[in-house]
C-alpha cells in the first residue's frame, strides 16, 4: 500500500525537508547577503584605507621623485590580492596638465580596462607640505570576495543537502519505527481479520510508544468486538440459513415488482432449482405456466396493496418434478424501517401428506362409524354420572346404532341425552348397579336377558370405552336359541333312538325265548303231533286226558295269553324302530298335495280311530301353495307321519269337552326357503311349554292309558329327520290349539337313507 | 320227506336255543345247537348239515364271520340269519356266500312254522338240485 500511493511518510518527509530546505536556503541567503555587504563595505574601507596608505606612502617618494621607491610601495600594495593594480599620477609643476603616471596593473592590464565591470578604484591626492603632488587610484578586484562568497554559497547548498539527507534518514527511521511499522502490523491484523484468516495473536509483541499504544490497543479492542460481532452476525446467519433451511416450510420472498430476492432450500428444490442462490432475480415466470404466475404475482400485488397477509390453499404442479401439490400458504407484507411496504414474503406448506392423513381419518371415521351405525348388533353407549367421591349416580345415554332400536323396539335416538330416570326403559336394580360401576370402574360384563314385552333373547356384553362410560353390545340370540334348542332336541332324540334300538335288541331276545318256548309247549299238547301221544302213553295216560285237565285248568288259554303279550311287546319294540327298518321303497319325487289327501282319506276310514271321535266331523282345511314341485320321498312314510299328526289332532279335540267352535284342522302346503313346508294345525287344547317339549319322546303320552302306544310322534320324528332330513317342530298356545311343521327339503340330499 | 334236514342252531341265548331246538325236532329236523361259533367251527369239521341259523350278536366271533367261515368248510352248507335287531340288514360279504334279504328272520317269529318253512326252503332247493342232478 506504502509503495502502491505516495505514502504519508513520504509526505511527511518531503514536506518536513522541503520546509527544512526553504529555511536554510531563505537563512543561508540572508546571511550570504550580508557578508557580501559586509565584504564590500569591507573592501570599500579596506581600498580607502589602502588608498590613504599609497598617498601617505608615495608622498616622500613622490616628492623625491624616488621612482624605485615609488615602485617598491606599488609593490608592496600589490602584494594584497584584491588590489588589482595602482595607478598614480604625478602633477607636473612645470607643466600643468602634464602629469606622470606610474601603475601597475595586474595581469598586464592597462588602465583603461580598469573600467571593468568587478573593479572598485578610490583616489587619493598625495599631499606633501600642503602641495599636492599628484594622485593615486588605487583598483580593488571584487572577484575575490565574490570567489569567496560563491564558495561560502556553495557550502550553504552542500548544508542544506546535507542536512537534507539526515533530515530524511533520521525521519524515515524515525517513522518507520515509530509508525511505518506498528501501523503496517495493525494493518496486517486488520486485514487478516478481513480476510477470516486472523492471527488469533495480538497486532505484536513490540510495545509501541504513546498515542500509537493506544490507537493499537483501541484498534485490536475494536478489531477484537469488531470480531466478536462479525461471528455472532455469522452465527446469527448461519441460524437464520440453517432455520430457513430446516423448516419443511417453503420459503421465499420478493421485491415490490413480484421478483424473487430469495428463498430457501425447499423452495429452491421445489422450483427445480438446484441451489438457494438461484432464487434472487427469478420470477413467476420462471417457474409457473403463465397462468399460475400471473395469478401469484396478482396475490403479490394485492399484498403489497393492502398491506396484510394473504391466506390461500389451492393445488398446484410442482414446476421440479410436475406433481400436483396442495398447498397451504400465506404471503406477508415486508416492511422497511419506515414501515413502507418492501416487498413480499410468502410461506407455504405442501398439504398433500395433512389431506392424505385427514382424508385417511375421514375413511377410518367413517368406517367405525359405518360399523357402529350399520352394525347388525345393537351397540348403545351411556356416560356415567358420579358424585365428587366418584359414586355412580346416574347414567345418561349418549350414543345408540339403529340396531339397537331395531332389537329392543324403542326410539333410542330420541332418547339420546336423557338420564335414567327419563329413559322408557327399566334395568333391575343390581343390572344397573353393575354397569353403573362398569363404567367407573372398568371391566366386562356379558349376559343373557329374556324380554318379556318382546319374547326374545338378547345376549348383552358390556365393557367401558373409556372412564365414566359403559357400551352395551346387544344382540338378538332369539333364532339361535331355538336352532340351540331344535339341536339339543335332536341329539336327545338321536340318544332316546339308540337306546332304543339297543334295548329292542336286547327285549327281542328274551321275547323270542318267550314266544318259541310258548309255541312248543302249545304244540306239544296238540293232538296233532305224533310224538304227544306216544310221550303220553309212555306216562301212563293219555292225550286226551292231559288235554282235559289242561282245559280245565286253563292252561291253553294262559299259553295264547302269553303269546299275545309278547306278541304286543314284540309289536312295542317294532313300531318304535319302525322308521329304521328297512324299507324297500324308493325315495322318489311325489306330489305332496297327493300324499296329503291320501293321508286324510286313511284317517278318515280307519276303524281304531272311528271307534273314539268320528273324523267326519272335523272340518278339514287345505291350503296348498299352488305350483309346488315334486318332493323326494317315501310317500308311505310321510302318510304314516301325516296320519299319525291328524290322529293327534282328532285326538287331542276329542278330549276337549266343552268346544267353543267346531273342531278343524288346516292342512297347508307351500314352500319355505329350499324346502317344502307341510302344516297341520288344529283348534284344540293346545297344550303347556311343559308337555311340548317331550312331545316326540318314546312312550310320552297324555292319552288316556291304552288309548295309545306313545310312539306315533317318536317314530314320525325320526321319519322325517332321519329318513328324510327334513325338520318337525311344534308350537302350541294352550286354549288355541297346536301346529306342527314340517320340512322336506326340495332337492334330494345325496345321502341313502335307509 | 325221507331225509328232514340237518339243521344247526347257533344262538347265545339257551332259551332261544332250546326251544327252537325243541320245535324243529317236533318238526322232524335232525337238530345240533350252539352257543358258541368256534364249537360251530369244529363241529362241521366232522360232520354233515344242511343248514345253519345263525344268530349275529354272539360271543367273540360274530354270526357273520362265523358264516363266512363255515362257507369256506362246507360250500353247499345253507345259512339263515336270526337276529333281535331290528334294523339289521344283510352285508354285501353275506350276499356273496348266496345269501338274499329273505334268508333274515328278525326275533321274535309270532310263529316258528315261518321258521320251519325257510328251512325247508333252503335245504330243499339243494335236494332238489341233488335230486335233478
Amino acid at each position: 500500500m506504502l509503495r502502491a500511493k505516495t505514502s504519508v511518510a513520504t509526505l511527511t518527509i518531503v514536506a518536513i525537508v522541503a520546509v527544512a530546505t526553504v529555511l536554510l536556503a531563505a537563512l543561508g541567503f540572508i546571511n550570504y547577503f550580508t557578508e557580501s555587504h559586509e565584504q564590500r563595505a569591507r573592501l570599500d574601507a579596506e581600498t580607502a584605507s589602502r588608498a590613504n596608505q599609497l598617498a601617505v606612502g608615495l608622498a616622500l617618494p613622490l616628492w623625491n621623485f624616488d621612482r624605485p621607491q615609488i615602485d617598491r610601495v606599488i609593490e608592496s600594495a600589490m602584494e594584497a590580492p584584491e588590489v588589482y593594480g595602482v595607478i598614480v599620477h604625478q602633477h607636473d609643476v612645470s607643466a600643468p596638465g602634464q602629469s606622470a603616471i606610474y601603475s601597475k596593473m595586474r595581469d598586464g592590464g592597462s588602465a583603461s580596462s580598469t573600467t571593468g565591470v568587478g573593479l572598485l578604484a578610490q583616489e587619493r591626492p598625495i599631499v606633501a607640505s600642503n602641495e599636492t603632488l599628484g594622485s593615486v587610484k588605487v583598483f580593488v578586484t571584487r572577484a575575490y570576495v565574490e570567489e569567496r562568497l560563491r564558495k561560502s554559497l556553495l557550502w550553504l547548498a552542500a548544508r542544506i543537502v546535507a542536512v537534507d539527507l539526515i533530515l530524511i534518514f533520521c525521519l524515515y527511521t524515525l517513522l518507520r519505527q515509530m509508525f511505518l511499522m506498528p501501523l503496517r502490523s495493525v494493518e496486517k491484523f486488520a486485514s487478516s481479520v478481513t480476510t477470516g484468516m486472523r492471527d488469533p495473536r495480538p497486532v505484536t509483541q513490540q510495545h509501541f510508544s504513546g498515542e500509537l499504544e493506544s490507537l493499537r490497543g483501541s484498534i485490536e479492542k475494536m478489531i477484537d468486538l469488531l470480531d466478536e460481532r462479525y461471528a455472532a452476525l455469522q452465527r446469527s446467519q448461519a441460524m437464520l440459513t440453517g432455520v430457513l433451511n430446516s423448516v419443511p416450510h417453503y420459503i421465499f420472498w420478493k421485491d415490490r415488482n413480484s421478483v424473487y430476492m430469495g428463498g430457501n432450500q425447499v423452495f429452491a428444490h421445489a422450483m427445480g432449482l438446484k441451489d438457494a442462490t438461484e432464487v434472487p432475480g427469478k420470477t413467476d415466470f420462471d417457474f409457473w405456466a403463465r397462468e399460475e404466475a400471473e395469478k401469484y404475482r396478482a396475490a403479490d400485488a394485492e399484498v403489497i396493496r393492502t398491506g396484510k397477509p394473504l391466506k390461500r390453499q389451492f393445488k398446484a404442479t410442482q414446476p421440479s418434478d410436475g406433481t400436483e401439490v396442495w398447498l397451504d400458504t400465506i404471503k406477508t407484507p415486508l416492511h422497511d424501517a419506515e414501515g413502507n411496504v418492501t416487498g413480499v414474503l410468502g410461506v407455504y406448506e405442501n398439504m398433500n401428506e395433512q389431506r392424505r392423513a385427514e382424508e385417511a381419518l375421514r375413511l377410518n371415521e367413517e368406517q367405525f362409524r359405518m360399523l357402529f351405525e350399520q352394525n347388525i348388533v345393537g351397540i348403545t353407549i351411556f356416560d356415567v354420572m358420579c358424585t365428587p367421591e366418584g359414586t355412580p349416580v346416574d347414567y345418561r345415554l349418549v350414543r345408540a346404532n339403529s340396531a339397537a332400536d331395531r332389537h329392543s323396539g324403542l326410539n333410542m335416538q330420541s332418547g339420546i341425552g336423557k338420564t335414567g330416570a327419563e329413559l322408557p326403559w327399566k334395568w333391575p336394580e343390581q343390572l344397573q348397579h353393575d354397569l353403573m360401576r362398569l363404567g367407573c370402574e372398568g371391566g366386562h360384563l356379558s349376559y343373557e336377558r329374556f324380554n318379556d314385552s318382546l319374547g326374545r333373547f338378547f345376549e348383552v356384553s358390556a365393557f367401558s370405552p373409556m372412564p365414566g362410560q359403559f357400551a352395551m353390545i346387544f344382540n338378538d340370540i332369539t333364532e339361535r336359541k331355538h336352532a340351540e334348542a331344535v339341536m339339543l332336541e335332536s341329539e336327545k332324540m338321536r340318544t332316546v333312538a339308540g337306546l332304543a334300538a339297543g334295548m329292542a335288541h336286547e327285549i327281542n331276545n328274551p321275547l323270542a325265548g318267550m314266544l318259541q318256548n310258548a309255541q312248543v309247549v302249545l304244540n306239544r299238547i296238540s293232538p296233532d303231533l305224533p310224538a304227544n301221544r306216544a310221550a303220553a302213553q309212555k306216562c301212563g295216560t293219555n292225550l286226551e286226558a292231559v288235554a282235559a285237565y289242561m282245559k280245565e285248568r286253563g292252561i291253553p288259554e294262559m299259553l295264547q295269553s302269553i303269546r299275545h303279550s309278547g306278541e304286543r311287546a314284540a309289536d312295542i319294540v317294532a313300531n318304535m324302530l319302525s322308521f329304521s327298518r328297512k324299507n324297500e321303497a324308493e325315495i322318489r319325487p311325489q306330489r305332496l298335495d297327493e300324499v296329503l289327501d291320501q293321508a286324510v282319506e286313511l284317517a278318515q276310514s280307519d276303524y281304531d280311530l272311528k271307534k273314539n271321535f268320528d273324523m267326519k266331523k272335523i272340518a278339514i282345511e287345505r291350503e296348498y301353495e299352488p305350483g309346488l314341485p315334486e318332493v323326494p320321498c317315501r310317500s308311505t312314510e310321510i302318510q304314516q307321519v301325516v296320519l299319525n299328526l291328524l290322529k293327534n289332532a282328532a285326538q287331542a279335540m276329542s278330549d276337549r269337552g266343552e268346544r267353543p267352535e267346531p273342531p278343524r284342522i288346516t292342512l297347508k302346503l307351500g314352500r319355505d326357503n329350499g324346502n317344502a313346508r307341510i302344516e297341520i294345525a288344529d283348534n284344540g287344547p293346545g297344550m303347556p311349554e311343559s308337555v311340548r317339549q317331550k312331545i316326540f319322546e318314546p312312550f310320552f303320552t297324555t292319552k288316556e292309558p291304552r288309548s295309545g302306544t306313545g310312539l306315533g310322534l317318536f317314530v314320525s320324528y325320526f321319519i322325517i329327520t332321519r329318513n328324510h332330513d327334513g325338520q318337525i317342530d311344534v308350537q302350541s298356545t294352550p286354549g288355541k290349539g297346536t301346529r306342527f311343521s314340517i320340512r322336506l327339503p326340495l332337492r334330494p340330499e345325496n345321502k341313502n337313507v335307509s | 320227506m325221507s331225509a328232514e334236514p340237518r339243521v344247526l342252531i347257533v344262538d347265545d341265548d339257551a332259551s332261544v336255543r332250546a326251544s327252537l331246538g325243541a320245535y324243529l325236532e317236533d318238526e322232524g329236523m335232525f337238530v345240533e345247537s350252539f352257543a358258541h361259533a368256534r364249537d360251530v367251527i369244529a363241529w362241521l369239521g366232522e360232520n354233515p348239515a344242511d343248514a345253519a341259523i345263525v344268530d349275529v350278536r354272539l360271543g367273540e366271533i360274530d354270526g357273520q364271520s362265523l358264516i363266512v367261515r363255515a362257507h369256506q368248510l362246507c360250500p353247499d352248507l345253507k345259512f339263515l340269519i336270526y337276529t333281535g335287531s331290528l334294523g339289521y340288514q344283510l352285508p354285501d360279504s353275506l350276499r356273496s356266500v348266496g345269501m338274499t334279504p329273505q334268508d333274515v328272520l328278525y326275533k321274535p317269529l309270532r310263529n316258528l312254522h315261518v321258521m320251519a318253512e325257510a328251512i325247508r326252503r333252503i335245504a330243499g332247493k339243494e335236494r332238489s338240485d341233488v335230486q335233478q342232478r
